[in-house]
């Protein structure tokens, strides 16, 4: 290919990918791959309102109290999975069942049934309205309340 | 008004064009490091496959395959089965292609097996970004002219191999560059609504105690972020403003190696404050641009202070300015 046109190719490439990698954003999961618009960490978390999971039963075993999210990890290192990647799941479960969105819930729940198959867990879906850095800080939550609760059974 | 267009277009030359790759081409010095370049990226590419025929081989829930990796549906592989075969065939194509990295079919073959690695590893509702960038730059070196064949050397294959390596840091410092405008766009947004934001004091206290519970990792860093804002403040917009102005140093490529060391560095930031690793990015970085052949020979600090995006053009016409009595 000659210099001149692999220069037009290439310029038409990087532009393509920006254009494309943006417009991902308005995606239903923010990217198609192989596309990306590179959001990361772009919004700063204020005080409001989030949703979470906390663990009441594991194997069968009652958790008093109950796990929260955030001491989860070495659950879900057994199954060689990251914690992290199941938040959106969460946020999403939270939100169908504060909007009442029966099949959403049927399908988020669903997803996280298939979790801990080697035994049987039961977990509550909390809204709560935080400050991240007050809850750094105390470990508590300016409010809360459970949405639903769900049991996990290996299929 | 030619004229007028004329000198703009003079400004636009001087200021906003990408080096002269017909000149470095007629550089044996360049072009022996853009080669050596290329070992060292297909090397390190055996040793990733390497470290992924190795990791864990536990059966993961929710195996959601991405388009790249259907085929196991088609064949009704499960997720153990499917892991195993592009294990395999990553594993052997970088291998291949160490030895054969010359070869455009090499090179198709370590790029085929990369995207089906990664697709597999990003099927679980949430993508790898990890390895976003080793498919891209796996995918754009498929046009390297074989210019290590003697009767392939010639002045055109040069300029091409120069400028599809041009290409794959193009578009590594791009996604930077839209990193930096995402936070730009989203503080933005978020000040019209009265929030903190990006370029709040404070915000990177927000970011670091919202992301521990979530990514369960407290990094050693992370207590004084969030005791010290107004401190923490100023890392925070560095970064943002070289992220925003990373595709910058593709036209005054007098910046790259101090890019690629502040890069790595926010990288290293990144783990010690949220735990969070860029290990084969990085080491993408340090391929591409530590020793990037686009580097002047004799790069002065002078030269680096006055190619720096905004800084650099403010201080030529003040501080680094020649003086008129010399």
């Amino acid at each position: 290919m000659p210099y001149s046109i692999a220069k037009g190719v290439i310029f038409s490439f990087l532009a393509m990918y920006f254009v494309l990698g943006f417009m991902t954003s308005f995606a239903q999961k923010g990217e198609v791959y192989p596309f990306f618009s590179w959001s990361l960490f772009s919004y700063t978390p204020n005080k409001g309102e989030a949703f979470t999971m906390e663990i009441t039963a594991v194997g069968g075993k009652v958790q008093n109290p109950p796990i929260a999210f955030n001491e989860t990890r070495p659950l879900f290192e057994k199954i060689s999975q990251s914690p992290t990647q199941y938040t959106p799941i969460i946020r999403d479960l939270g939100i169908a069942l504060a909007h009442n969105k029966t099949s959403a819930i049927d399908l988020l729940s669903k997803k996280l049934s298939l979790l801990f198959p080697s035994g049987r867990f039961s977990y509550d879906i909390l809204r709560i309205e935080y400050d991240p850095v007050e809850y750094w800080r105390s470990k508590t939550y300016t409010t809360h309340e459970v949405l639903g609760t769900f049991s996990g059974e290996a299929p | 008004m030619t004229h007028i267009i004329q000198k703009h277009w003079l400004w636009v030359r001087a200021h906003l064009y990408p080096p002269s790759l017909t000149t470095l081409a007629h550089d044996n010095r360049i072009m022996e490091t853009a080669r050596v370049m290329m070992l060292y990226y297909y090397s390190f590419l055996l040793y990733l496959s390497f470290q992924y025929l190795m990791s864990s081989t536990s059966v993961r829930p929710g195996f959601e395959p991405l388009w790249p990796v259907a085929w196991a549906t088609w064949f009704s592989f499960d997720y153990a089965t499917t892991l195993a075969l592009v294990r395999t065939l990553f594993f052997v194509a970088a291998f291949v292609s160490v030895f054969f990295f010359h070869t455009r079919a090499a090179r198709i073959l370590v790029f085929l097996a990369l995207v089906q690695a990664h697709a597999l590893e990003s099927s679980f509702g949430y993508i790898n970004h990890q390895w976003y960038m080793w498919v891209y730059t796996t995918l754009i070196f498929v046009f390297l002219p074989n210019i290590w064949r003697t009767e392939k050397d010639t002045f055109e294959n040069r300029r091409l191999f120069l400028l599809v390596i041009w290409c794959a840091q193009a578009i590594v410092t791009l996604s930077y560059t839209m990193a930096g405008l995402n936070k730009m766009i989203a503080a933005y947004i978020q000040n019209l609504a009265g929030e903190i934001n990006a370029l709040s004091i404070g915000n990177f206290s927000y970011i670091v105690a919202d992301w521990i519970p979530k990514l369960q990792h407290e990094g050693l860093l992370a207590p004084w972020v969030i005791n010290n804002p107004e401190w923490a403040w100023f890392p925070f917009m560095t970064l943002v403003f070289v992220q925003t102005f990373s595709w910058w140093v593709m036209i005054r490529t007098s910046l790259q190696r101090v890019w690629a060391v502040f890069i790595f560095a926010f990288h290293i930031g990144t783990y010690l404050t949220m735990g969070i690793e860029f290990n084969p990015l990085m080491m993408l970085i340090i391929f591409l641009f530590l020793n990037s052949p686009f580097i002047p020979e004799k790069t002065s600090l002078k030269r680096i202070l006055s190619d720096l995006p905004l800084f650099g053009l403010i201080g030529r016409y003040t501080l680094l300015r020649p003086s008129k009595n010399h």
